[in-house]
């Protein structure tokens, strides 16, 4: 009898610690769902107004949800802009093609040409020079070994706007301005990189260099056979932050590379489409170039997330 | 054989001797044209013109060049010693740069300076010296809704109007809509510019005419502000964001609001925006006493001081802005309206007749452009008008404040 009531006590503890863990985990996903809606919105805002003519961008509320029929014109028969009411409603609206077709009138293809050609040479050049110039300044002792080190660190320190009128002209003087290697040569290596790999290399156990070096191996060898595939992650990491960096980048292209509209990256272009004046912003093509900027990172990231993630807990940083 | 080599090589020579002696006659000056991008359509105006001007002086080469994020872009131009040969500039811009020393002085270069709409060649007068022919403006006018004024069983505004109706109409039309939203009457920005036009009317100004004394602190500034502070504190009018909108033209556009004062810019804004938008435009409001005035915002076309090729930058400004060549743009319609006062007709044909008021006001228009540092007193009363608005400053204090700051960036 006792112990039948001391096993029903049990399982009424059981069931509230279960009843009060059910609540928790409801009021936790709740909240996570909340953030996540609004995290998504948004994206989901700039998706949908991608879809939509000028007049129905414009007008509010904006509505989210597509319906048929698809691909509709935005002018009427006679040319004249349709109101916003003739396709759409307050909550529903036709799609069309218009904003995109704008935008691959405009250059867009060749802007995302070049941006992933940027963003690739760029990232590329980077993993080679940061992690040769890391290595050497955590293995190889030579002068000035640790004065060296720290005056890259000191670059770092440097606010990037303070840098911008004197590299343009430098670049200026080297005529690589509006140029590919104008944007490339002075991004091909940077402080951040070889800072990263150094802290790397300097991680990795010296006896597995001494072994490789008593099978003979030159010093060059070693670096290429052994080190380097140790530092994956780290490799990864470097790749994961250029790349993003160098596709966003503003600044730099802008004073590098303006002068040249068939050189300019997707964000300058955005921005150009954008105009002076907020007034004329053809918002539709905006927005359309807005998810064909962020749709190859977007996909990217899904992708690597894995990586992502180990890439900012093993740097420390934030791209 | 050869003979038939050397028939060749004789045929080559000559070939080369030609072409070099055709290059020796066309010496081709090539020329950089700076700007930034407003719309499609107008940037390929621009490069209608320039083609067009390419043909009438086949010596001179033309590169359109234009960017994004000008003010920064043309700022490292200049920093490196080699800016473009002609390049925008914001009226706003002109006393920075002609302090610089960036600009070449136009007053002896400039063609038919008298074509010219007095009040834009005054805008690009700095000390004395006429430096950059225009290159369009926009003027602010009075928009009004058709539909709410006549629902509202309100005539429609007129030049004759002045702030006493400009209050009653506004009153008569504060509301609420279909859906239980707020509508107001008038759509006031907590903006310098937007504001201006009321102290011009009333007689009062910012500075003297040679920029030396701050003439702000007068009755006429302060009762400017206490009109345009007492719209929205009777709860007529109210900034943009007190109708959910970001900016005047599209609280006007959605319709939260049955008047505005925006630019020429609200043209486009509208008709592609808002279709189907039953709307008008007449001057602004007069002071009851008579008093006209409005604001200009124009550009002009800067040839560098440093360029190279000055005479042909010249000749290149001053094609796109005679009355040939600005013809090119005025035809096609665009918001901004021609420099001279020969093109009104063409513009007002393409555009539309009803548009006519934006360009009746140019000759009552003031300039935007003040000292340089003045930026710091604009940011001033901005913040004191948005106060004001809310009720927490008094209109005569914002104006005691903003006379103090300007009197800071004189006696700088």
């Amino acid at each position: 009898m006792a112990t039948a009531i001391q096993s029903q006590g049990v399982v009424t503890a059981a069931r509230r610690r279960s009843v009060g863990r059910l609540a928790l985990a409801t009021l936790g996903w709740t909240v996570l769902i909340a953030f996540a809606l609004i995290e998504i919105l948004p994206f989901a805002f700039t998706v949908a107004n991608s879809f939509k003519c000028l007049p129905a961008v414009q007008s509010y509320p904006r509505a989210l949800i597509p319906v048929p029929p698809f691909g509709v014109s935005c002018v009427s028969e006679e040319g004249a802009p349709l109101p916003a009411r003739a396709v759409s409603t307050p909550t529903t609206f036709n799609p069309t093609l218009q904003g995109y077709e704008e935008i691959f009138d405009a250059k867009l293809p060749r802007w995302f040409a070049n941006t992933t050609f940027f963003a690739v040479v760029i990232t590329v050049l980077r993993l080679v020079f940061d992690s040769m110039a890391g290595y050497a300044l955590a293995r190889i002792r030579f002068p000035g070994n640790r004065l060296l080190f720290y005056s890259i660190l000191g670059t770092m320190m440097v606010p990037p706007v303070v840098l911008l009128i004197p590299r343009f002209i430098i670049l200026k003087h080297l005529a690589m301005l509006n140029t590919y290697q104008g944007l490339i040569v002075p991004l091909a290596v940077d402080a951040f990189g070889i800072f990263l790999m150094k802290q790397f290399f300097e991680s990795v156990p010296g006896e597995i260099e001494e072994a490789a070096m008593v099978d003979g191996a030159s010093r060059f060898t070693m670096f290429l056979r052994v080190v380097l595939p140790m530092a994956t992650p780290a490799l990864t990491a470097l790749a994961i932050f250029s790349f993003q960096g160098t596709w966003n980048d503003f600044l730099m292209p802008l004073i590098i590379l303006s002068g040249k509209s068939d050189l300019w990256t997707l964000p300058l272009g955005l921005s150009f489409l954008r105009g002076a004046y907020g007034e004329t912003l053809r918002w539709h093509a905006f927005l359309a170039g807005s998810v064909l900027t962020t749709l190859p990172l977007a996909l990217i990231f899904f992708y690597f997330q894995r990586y992502f993630v180990e890439g900012i807990s093993y740097s420390g940083l934030k791209g | 054989m050869r003979k038939v080599h050397f028939l060749t090589l004789a045929a080559l020579l000559a070939l080369v001797v030609s072409g070099a002696g055709a290059a020796f006659a066309r010496q081709t000056t090539s020329l950089v044209l700076m700007g930034w991008s407003s719309s499609p359509e107008e940037n390929n105006a621009l490069n209608r013109q320039v083609e067009a001007f390419m043909e009438a002086y086949p010596d001179i080469e033309v590169e359109v060049n234009l960017v994004p994020d000008y003010d920064t872009t043309i700022q490292a131009a200049f920093a490196s010693g080699d800016p473009p040969d002609v390049f925008y500039v914001d009226s706003s811009k002109l006393p920075d740069w002609a302090e610089a020393g960036v600009l070449d002085v136009g007053t002896e270069k400039i063609e038919d300076p008298d074509g010219f709409y007095q009040s834009l060649v005054e805008v690009f007068t700095y000390n004395g010296e006429f430096y950059c022919p225009p290159k369009d403006f926009s003027t602010m006018t009075l928009q009004y809704n058709k539909d709410m004024f006549d629902a509202a069983g309100l005539d429609y505004p007129t030049a004759d109007w002045t702030w006493d109706d400009l209050r009653a109409a506004a009153e008569a039309l504060t509301g609420t809509n279909d859906q239980g939203q707020t509508v107001l009457g008038l759509v006031t920005p907590p903006n310098f510019e937007r504001w201006l036009p009321f102290l011009y009317q009333a007689g009062g100004s910012v500075l003297n005419e040679d920029w030396t004394e701050v003439t702000l602190d007068s009755d006429e500034a302060r009762e400017a502000l206490e009109f345009y502070v007492g719209l929205v504190r009777d709860g007529f009018a109210g900034p943009p964001s007190a109708v959910d909108a970001g900016w005047g033209g599209e609280a006007f556009g959605e319709g939260r609001v049955a008047m505005a004062m925006e630019g020429n810019w609200v043209i486009t804004f509208l008709l592609n925006g808002y279709p189907d938008l039953n709307w008008g435009v007449t001057e602004l409001p007069a002071h009851p006493s008579g008093g006209e005035a409005t604001m200009a915002f124009t550009v002009c076309y800067g040839v560098a001081a440093d360029s190279d090729n000055q005479d042909a930058a010249w000749t290149l400004a001053n094609y796109l802005t005679s009355e040939e060549g600005a013809r090119m743009v005025a035809e096609e319609g665009f918001g901004v309206m021609p420099p001279r006062v020969a093109l009104a007709d063409a513009w007002l044909a393409a555009r539309g007749e009803e548009f006519k008021p934006f360009i009746d006001v140019a000759e009552v228009a003031h300039k935007w452009q003040f000292p340089v540092g003045f930026g710091d007193v604009i940011d001033t009363f901005n913040a004191g008008l948005q106060l004001a608005f809310e009720g927490q400053a008094l209109p005569e204090d914002v104006i005691f404040e903003t006379a103090a700051a300007a009197e800071e960036v004189l006696s700088r």
